[in-house]
Parts: C-alpha cells; structure tokens; sequence
C-alpha cells in the first residue's frame, strides 16, 4: 500500500499523492456501505420472520400485521429505494432501529464496543509485546536452543483454535478450579463496587478470553519480527557495523529491531482483523457481550439494521486503521519519506 | 425464544436458556432476599417492546394485571380486589384495590385501565411492533367511578378471565398517552408500574437486568428484595457454583442431574409437556402428505419412545397424537398409531404406496417417489438423523433441509414451501401442549389467522365447531368432554403430532427460594411466577415473613 | 487471519536469488520440516483409508447415545448414539478437503490476480492491485460467516468462499515477486521472442514463483482447515455433515457440558485434531521459509 518514490516527489506530486489515497479511502467505504446494505439482504430468510418469531408459539397475526411491520421497519420499498433510504439516513448518522428489539441500532453497538474495544486492544498490544521482545531475542540468535523452543513453543500454542482453547481454559481454570468467574464481562450490577473492586473484577473476566485471544495472535506478531531482525541482520548495515566494531546492544536495539519493527505497524492491521474474527468464537465460548456475539446474534434473526451497523463499524473501522498505519509506516521509513 | 436461544440453537444445543423471568432478593447493603436467574433481558422490559414469554414475565415484574395466578391455578384478586360477572358472561365488573401507586407515586385508577385497553387496541393499526397479542373479543371498557371498571365482551369467552383479565399489563396513561409509538420507547424512566418490582438496570437485549423491590407495593413489602438477572449461557453450572439460584433447561442428563440430586441444597421441579418437537405436514400439498393413511402410517414407522431416549436422555414422554402435553388436565385418550413397523408397511403398501420391484422408494400409484423435503431447525440435526434412519426402514426418503430457526424455518412454514417440517415448542409458555386448551383452537381452527406454529392448510369443519364451542362452554366438565372430542379429531387427522415431550426440569437453591413451581396452563407466566417472588409461597397473596 | 502469509512479505527477494545449495541441505535437516511432512502424511493416510480405519458408519445410529467409551465405542456416542472415533477419522476428510480445495483456489485466484496482469500491461497490474488492496481491506472472516449463511449446507461453496478469501493476499505477495521478475527483464525477452502472456507465465514466472506458491499453499491450506472448523462450529454449514467442527459444535451444544467427563472424549479428541493437522502444515511452512529467504542464510 505504499509506494517507494526513488526520487523525492514535489509538493504537487505529494498533494496529487495524498488526493489519490484519500479519494480511494473514500470510494473503499462507500463500496463498502454498499455492501453492508446488499450482502444481508441475499442471505435466505426475512427479518419479519425472525422478529414475529419472538412472538409466543401461538401468536396469530394477518397478512395485514406483516404488511404494516415490514413498513414500519422500512422494509416494504423495492430495494433500490430501500438502498436510498439507507444511504441517506447514514448521512445524517442514523443507523435506524433493530428489528427485533426496536431498540436504535446506535445503542445496540454502544454497549458491546467498550467490551470488544477492551478485549481486542488489550490483546493486539501484550501479544506484540511479547511478540516482539521474544522475535528481537530469538532472531537475533537464530537457531540457539532458545530460539527453538520458543518457534515451536509459540507455534504450537498459536494452532489451538480458540473453540478448543477456550473451553479447555473455561472448563479448567473456571469450571474445576473456580480460579475465574464462568462468564460475562463484569459481574453483573457491579456498580455499587469501589473503583479498585471494580477493575479487579473487570480484570478477572477478561484473563481468559484475553489469553485465548492472544495465544492466537502472539506467534504471528512473532515470526514476523523474527523473520526481520534475521532479515535485518543479513543486511549490509548490520554486516558493516559489525565490521565497524559497533556495539552488539546498539546495533540489535537501535538499528536491526528498529527496522525490523516497520512490518508489525502495518501487520496491526491485520491483528485486528484476525481477532475480530477469534472474538466472534471466543465471545461465544465466554459469554462475552461484544461485538462478535452482536454480529453472529443478528445474523441468526437476519436483523438486517444491526448486520449493517456491526459490519460498518469492523469495516470502516479496519480500513481506517489500514490508513493510518499506511500513514504511520510512511512516516517511520526513511525510504518512503524520502 | 429470545435472541439468546437463538445462538444456543444455532451452536447446537437445545434451548439451555430458561423461560420466564423473575427472581429477587437483598441487595448486598440493603436487608432482605436476593434470587440470581440465569436468563438476561428480552427485549425491554416494557409490554411492548419485551420478546416472547420470558420478556413478557420480566414486564410482569414492574406492571400488574386485574388478577393474577398462583401455583393452584387460581386466579387471585390482583388490581381488583374482586370482580362480578354477569349471567350471561358478557360483562365483567372489577373493583380496583385503593391506594395503589405507580412507581412514581400517582395513584393508579380506573381511568388507567380504561386507557390500557384502549391504547392496546389502538396497537393494531397503529404500532404493529406490539408483539404481545393485544386482547380480542372486547366490545367496551368503561370506568363507573374512580376504582370500578366495566368490561363488556362481544362474546362469551371462558378464557376472558385468565387470558385478558389476567395478561394485560396495566399501564399508566399519564406515561404512555403521549407516546404515539410505544414499541420504540425504550428509556428507562417510561417503566412507570404498578408492580412490586423497579427495574434498576438495564443492559440491551440479552444483558442483565436488575429488579429492586417496592416496598409501598400494595401487597406489602415483597418477600424477595432483589432480583438479578445475570444473562449466563450455562445455567447449571452457574447453579452448582453459585453464580445462580435457578436452572432449568430440557432433557437433562443422568451425569448432570445427580450433581444436584445428591445434594440436599439443590431442590426440583419438572414439567412434561412444556415442550416438544412436533412433526408438520404440509397438508395443501396433494399425493401422501394429505393422505391420512400415509400420516398413520409414519407415525407406526417412528419409534417415539426412542426419541425420549436417545434426545431427552429418557426424561420425558413419547409424543401424543391428540397434541396436548402429558402434564395438561384436559389430556384425553386417544389412538396413539404406536411403533409398528410391519403395521406401517402393511398401511403403505394397502394405501398404494409401494415398494418398486427392485427395492428402493416406495412409489405413490402415480409412479412419484416417497421422497420428501425434512424442514429442521440446524440445531435439531440429532432428531433429524433419528427420523431419516425411521422412515428409511419403511422405504420413504427424508431429504433434510436444515435452516435458521426464525427468519427461514417459520418463514418456510408460513409459506408453505416444505414438505415434513420439524418445529419447536421451545419451553413452558402459554403456547405449548401443556397450555390452556383453547391453544387448539389456535394451532388447528380454520378461523383464526395463521399463526408461526399452526397447522398448514388444516381445515376441519367438525373440530372448528368444536373449536368454538369450547370457548363457551363455561361448564368444566362439558368444556374438558368438547376438548377431548377435539383431540379425537386431532387424532384421526393428525395435521400435527408432538413427537416427544422432553421433561423441562428446574433445579433451585433452597437456601435462596424453595418454592418454584410451574404455573397451570403455563400462563401468564409458566416458571418463576412473581407471585413466588413477592409472597415466597406458592400460593395466595399473604406474605411470607422474612 | 488472512495475515498468515505476510511473514512472507518480508521474505520476497528483492535481489536475484543466489545459487545457494545450503537451503536445501538445511531443509533436510529441519526437524520442523520431518514433522510437518510425518504429520501432514499421517493426516492423508487417515483420511484415504477412514473407512478401513473406521468401526461404524460415521452417519449411522450404531449404539445407545452418550454411551462412555467402552471396547464397542472406543471414543462413546453422541446424542443420536453415532460412533464418535469413526466421526473423528472421516471428520479429516472433511478437513484435508477444505486444506486442499481452499489453498489451492486461494493460489490459483493469486496467481490471476496479482500475476497474470503484470505479464499484460501495467494498467492492468494497477487495477487488479487496487482490487486486491481493497478485499484485503475487508474483514474477512466475518463477512465469511455472513456469506457462509448465504451458501447455507453447501459446504462446496463454502471451501470456494473460505478460497476466495485467501485470493488477495496472496496475489499482493506473488504480484511483488512477479514484478521483481520482471525488472530483470526474463519477461520482456521471453516475449521479446513471441511468446503470449500465458505462455510467458507457464515457462517462466511459474516455475520462478514456484517455492512462493508453494508456501502461500501450506499457509492458506491451514487456514482453511481453521476456518471451515471454526464456521461448522458456530453453526454453519450442514449440520449433519461429518466435521471436527460439527462434532465440537454438537458436543459443546450439550447442555452443561461441563459438568460432564464427556467432554473430554467428544470435545478434546477433534479440537486435538485439528490442532495436529495445523500444525503439520504450519510446521512445514514455517520450515520452507528460510530456504526460500536468502538474505536469511548471509546473516548466519
């Protein structure tokens, strides 16, 4: 996604370079609005029916019942005006109401984010910590005993899947040992704790998922700072430099993992894709309110409004963070900047 | 089926979610009782924006009704503290408890209850999201003084009293007046009730949702303090570790129930006939399906019994042919068509149905094979396996369509594009084959508009009669003999067949509440009734001290 | 975890490849490598000759449910009473299908989209990267799971979808180093003597790419194999399949599986399963890497 200019390009090139990117930015997420729109409406079944269905088993209704809910939802127009319709209220930031519960899509993404936001982020951040401090080391002393067990340590941890690692963590360390609480994010009604209580409880739920979560991120984070520094070793700097006399310290932290690091700004990215995608299990597993189990719930009763909302805000959302480590990896390496 | 079963039912499992709503106790500071319930919010807690049975109960915590059931099945004196009935059923009279108040200290009077009715009757047209079926049959509602209401039918209804009179939440009219589309009110400060109960907190759809007792409730002060409902996956876990005081769920395992069985704190409570997998065929297809014959002759190629053990872990009942649960009192005898496999392939074979020279399918006598679509929830893979393996011994193929229960299975239903369909009565509510009997007359009568579980193309000018004059058969004895001869009907038809009835079982903490019952005909509200709550007894409303 | 390939972004060789015999010694010698392969073998074996292997029809009621595992069930029965071992070795198949069919569409749409336009035209090479920049930019998985409602039991489509999901990486990875190919300029002479651009791309690009292709393989296979494991078993797909996915999400849809000794014979045995098949092919890519990394081998 970003380009090396061999020469140092002019400020028009650059204001050129920078409408460009913008202007694709822009046309990203409006195909991407768009398919939020279409793809729910092709999958089989009605959100009528899946909201009727909340009914009791002997709830009786019309054909006119259905008429007037499929109007009040906005769902009775021929699709293009539905897709209109859509585009517009986006405009003026409305989400519209969730089929099912009639509550504004809004609310029902507010209360999951914080969760999701919390869990994901806390868990891209230890799993590059560790990624990176286990990849400088590793790398830099390839194919010691350390370096191996820690490549097939972290590798293997990293192929058990969070649907198998969750429950074995939950029935374990939850279940048998009562080590953490079974479920959930916090304990319910945990307002009247102090400050301290609160955060300790909030700690508390959130260990297992986070492990999970990380153990499937940690490796890659990994391997790719590994694979860099020994890229980065390879490199003529590093051979010079030692030729030069430099000091092992200086050289390993200041030049080579320096380096090395640029992959993992953009590979970010990508981290947080992957564990929107674990989250989806791993919030299952946990009872987890975030924003996978919102998704994965929505989709089951074809709620079209809250697909749409979920998937705008994880798309939007990982194209905008693709931006700005774009705009980040430019500023940190000195070739793009030039 | 709340949201929440719906991913249970989508990862595989049968419905761990428990119905109803409720629970109670002391907050940790205050004195006085806590229940922790394993189910979370469904829907908002208002009458109109609650989903399905449990949210309904959840309403049921903050808003009354006229009179209200306990575990005899008598109806209690409620807002009314009593009522009169004209002798020809048509107009009832309820005098209304002074001194009720509303949450927010207004009085409640007749003039709210004329509002609510009003205003539920105006839903119809007005807000279609009221997913609560608003009250039919009504013909006036008028208020002759401040606590004496009038309510005149267009016909006599033997259910009037529990169905209307004993389901609709009563609402503020000083609150709801102004609001022109109810469903979408969703704040907090609109849950102005009546009820023993305030709801706290509130966390969307599928989260918890506290309930703090009132203790200037008219009844005096609630025996359960504070009830929390915990929103967990796994309810008996929870109960066995003590994140929870309630569990229920169906078929339960002989491994899983002894853990509680063996320990004396642990109590139960069962109930057979709160749901069930029933079989639908679709009867406006021609060939076998509206083939009587062929009908009987699957049901002698099932193996019902078996179903009980290998799905519910043998606790539970074969299913009936006459629809109602095995729990219900108006439960008739009827011919049950039992497992018989030769019997079945005699039946075929007389009908026409027969089996080609080389084996195989059997051919109807146009040449068509016996092959049909199996329209399944995904979560009901096992009973779907059961059944192809069943019918394949009769040589009739069952091609499973396995589909998301709500947008595709009811969806499918409705429109009849299917064959054999598989549809869940998920759990205790006043829906099931262990509700009142006039839930015959809703799945089956050709006079009511379809509903997701009624039968498809099922019309039956004998039984809709009967169907009718039940509702008026004020008599219990004459209403239990026309109800039996519905199930007769239902028998020899066989438009739809409960094929087992898995025990609903509930285990409780007695610690916390020892109480727990189902409610008769499962309704208004089937388990975890608030009069449980507030009394601490099963029944009347006299409180239980401490 | 479309991510899987990236470690080879900084793996592309941007220097012509030097003649270097060592990575190949090297490779013989990696213990990861012997494994992966031991493994991966194990892994086809099982899933050819699962009905040789297997005591029951997987799909058939073969005895009472939820039986304990006794000398009849060596692993006990599930809810309708299936055998759960013979499940678990026709469930590899199920798996090695969606490793084989999905890697290989992954590639193959690569090799289309990131390859094939550099060897046209450089406008065509500009679109089809803006293409993939842009699919890359999708969360993926996600948007499996809504389309794998869509496909609905079409568990065919479904390995064509978890495919398609692996096309833009890859392609951005081979695009690189096709157009490293390029610049030294092979290409221009090869067709400087007339050969087409499909030809140029059988002769030349692809035997250049092969060790790349092979690698984005491995990779994305294992991501299939996670990913059609981890929809079965939120549910989607065709329940009465015969999947490591299916069975856990049957085992765990128990209701308080937990407090049940079950779940160690019906949930572990196809999550480890699945682990030993991911890390077969993980171990094998992790393995090639070097050999095809030269900048890898200066350092040491």
């Amino acid at each position: 996604m970003t380009t090396t200019s061999p020469v140092a390009p002019s400020a028009h090139r650059q204001r050129r370079r920078w409408a460009g990117a913008v202007g694709s930015y822009l046309f990203m997420v409006y195909v991407l609005i768009t398919l939020n729109f279409l793809l729910p409406r092709l999958m089989p079944g009605d959100p009528i029916n899946g909201l009727l269905s909340q009914g009791s088993a002997n709830f009786t209704f019309g054909q006119q019942t259905r008429t007037a809910l499929r109007k009040y939802y906005g769902l009775n127009g021929s699709l293009l005006s539905q897709y209109w319709h859509y585009l517009w209220r986006l405009l003026h930031g409305d989400l519209g109401r969730s089929v099912v519960t009639n509550a504004p899509v809004w609310h029902e993404l507010t209360r999951p984010l914080p969760w999701t936001l919390l869990l994901i982020g806390s868990s891209i951040l230890i799993a590059n910590v560790i990624g990176i401090v286990a990849g400088i080391h590793a790398g830099w002393r390839r194919d010691r005993p350390m370096d191996r067990a820690l490549m097939v340590g972290l590798v293997s941890i990293w192929q058990f899947p969070p649907y198998l690692l969750g429950p074995i963590l939950l029935f374990l360390l939850a279940v048998k040992l009562h080590w953490f609480p079974l479920f959930g994010a916090q304990t319910p009604f945990s307002n009247t704790f102090g400050f301290g209580h609160r955060v300790v409880d909030i700690a508390a739920h959130l260990v297992l998922p986070l492990v999970v979560l990380t153990a499937g991120l940690v490796a890659w984070d990994y391997l790719l700072m590994r694979a860099g520094m020994v890229t980065e070793l390879g490199s003529d700097y590093v051979m010079l430099g030692r030729a030069k006399g430099l000091r092992e310290r200086r050289l390993k932290y200041r030049y080579a993992a320096r380096n090395a690091l640029l992959p993992l700004v953009s590979n970010t990215a990508f981290d947080i894709g992957a564990a929107v995608t674990a989250n989806i299990v791993i919030e299952s597993v946990f009872s987890y309110p975030g924003l996978g189990r919102l998704l994965f719930e929505s989709i089951g009763t074809r709620d079209y409004p809250v697909i749409q909302g979920v998937f705008l805000l994880l798309s939007v959302g990982i194209v905008t963070i693709n931006a700005l480590a774009d705009v980040i990896y430019g500023r940190l390496d000195p070739r793009t900047t030039a | 089926m709340d949201r929440r079963r719906f991913l249970l039912a989508s990862l595989g499992g049968v419905a761990a979610v428990a119905a109803s709503s409720c629970g109670s106790g002391s907050g940790s500071a205050s004195s006085g009782r806590a229940v922790h319930l394993p189910q979370g919010a469904t829907g908002f807690p208002s009458p109109f924006a609650a989903n399905a049975d449990i949210g309904y109960g959840q309403a049921s915590l903050v808003y009354d009704t006229l009179l209200w059931k306990d575990s005899s099945g008598q109806l209690l004196p409620w807002l009314a503290q009593s009522y009169t009935e004209s002798p020809d059923h048509l107009t009832y009279t309820f005098q209304l408890r002074p001194n009720v108040r509303w949450s927010d200290n207004q009085p409640l009077t007749a003039d709210d209850v004329v509002f609510t009715f009003d205003y539920y009757a105006r839903q119809q047209t007005l807000s279609p999201p009221v997913i609560i079926q608003p009250p039919d049959g009504i013909a006036k509602v008028s208020s002759s003084g401040p606590l004496t209401v009038e309510i005149t039918l267009a016909a006599p209804r033997v259910t009037f009293l529990e169905q209307v009179a004993g389901a609709l939440p009563i609402v503020p009219r000083h609150v709801w007046a102004s609001i022109k589309d109810p469903g979408s009110a969703q704040d907090l400060k609109v849950l102005v009730g009546s009820g023993a109960y305030r709801v706290v907190s509130y966390n969307g759809d599928g989260g918890p949702l506290l309930f703090v007792a009132r203790n200037d409730f008219f009844l005096g002060r609630p025996f359960v303090q504070r009830i929390e409902e915990r929103a967990i996956d796994d309810p008996f876990s929870a109960l066995l570790r003590g994140a929870a005081d309630y569990g229920s769920g169906l078929g339960l395992r002989a491994d899983t129930l002894a853990q509680f069985t063996a320990n004396p704190g642990f109590g139960m409570v069962t109930n057979v006939g709160a749901s069930t997998n029933a079989v639908y065929w679709n009867l406006g297809k021609l060939g076998p399906l509206s083939d009587v014959r062929f009908r009987q002759a699957m049901l002698m190629a099932i193996d019902r019994q078996e179903l009980v053990t290998r799905i519910a872990a043998g606790r539970g009942k074969p299913g009936n042919t006459g629809f109602l649960g095995p729990d219900n009192p108006f439960v008739a005898p009827v011919p049950q068509y039992d497992f018989d496999v030769a019997g079945a392939n005699a039946l075929l074979d007389a009908a026409g149905y027969r089996v080609p020279a080389g084996g195989g399918t059997r051919r109807d006598p146009n040449g068509a094979a016996l092959s049909f679509t199996l329209l399944m929830d995904s979560a009901q893979a096992p009973l779907s396996e059961i059944l192809v393996a069943d019918l394949r011994r009769v040589n009739v193929e069952l091609r499973p369509n396995p589909v998301v229960i709500g947008p595709q299975l009811f969806g499918n239903k409705l429109t009849g594009s299917y064959d054999i369909a598989v549809l869940q009565f998920p759990g205790p509510g006043p829906g099931g084959p262990n509700a009142d009997p006039d839930v015959l007359r809703r799945l089956f009568s050709s006079n009511v508009p379809p509903s997701l579980q009624g039968a498809t193309d099922y019309a039956n000018p004998a039984f809709d009669k009967l169907a009718d004059m039940q509702l008026t058969a004020f008599d219990p004895a004459q209403r239990k003999t026309l109800v039996a001869q519905m199930q007769t009907i239902l028998a020899q038809d066989l438009p739809v067949v409960p094929l087992y009835f898995p025990e609903w079982t509930g285990l409780f903490r007695k610690s916390v509440l020892d109480q727990w019952y189902f409610t008769p005909n499962q309704f208004p509200v089937a388990e975890n009734n608030k009069q449980l709550f507030i009394t601490g007894m099963k029944t009347g409303t006299a409180i239980r001290p401490g | 975890m479309s991510s899987d390939t990236l470690l080879l972004d900084v793996a592309v060789p941007t220097q012509p490849q030097p003649a270097d015999r060592s990575p190949r010694t090297r490779l013989v010698r990696s213990p990861m490598l012997t494994v992966g392969v031991a493994i991966l073998g194990a892994v086809v074996l099982v899933a050819i000759f699962s009905p040789l292997l297997s005591p029951y029809d997987p799909r058939a009621i073969s005895g009472p449910p939820l039986q304990t595992p006794s000398a009849h069930h060596l692993l006990g029965t599930d809810v309708p009473g299936r055998d759960i071992l013979s499940q678990l070795l026709y469930g590899t198949r199920a798996s090695l299908i969606a490793a084989v069919l999905g890697g290989a569409l992954a590639m193959f749409g690569a090799l289309l989209l990131g390859v094939l336009p550099v060897l046209f035209s450089p406008l065509a090479d500009r679109v089809c990267n803006r293409i993939a920049v842009f699919l890359l930019a999708m969360p993926g998985i996600p948007l499996l799971i809504l389309i794998g409602s869509l496909a609905g039991n079409n568990q065919l489509l479904l390995i064509v979808l978890i495919g398609f999901a692996g096309v833009a990486y890859n392609a951005r990875l081979l695009r690189s180093q096709a157009l490293a190919l390029r610049d030294r300029g092979f290409i221009s002479s090869a067709r400087g003597f007339g050969g087409g651009p499909l030809y140029v791309m059988r002769r030349h690009i692809v035997p250049a790419m092969g060790p790349l292709v092979v690698i984005g393989f491995v990779n994305w296979a294992a991501n299939a194999v996670l990913i059609q494991a981890a929809l079965a078993f939120l549910g989607l797909g065709d329940p009465s399949g015969v999947s490591w996915g299916l069975m856990m999400n049957r085992a765990l849809g128990q209701q308080a599986i937990y407090l049940s000794p079950m779940w160690t014979w019906w949930v572990l045995p196809p999550g480890l399963a699945i682990t030993v098949t991911l890390l077969g092919f993980t171990f094998v890519g992790v393995a090639l890497e070097p050999a095809f990394n030269p900048r890898w081998h200066r350092s040491s």
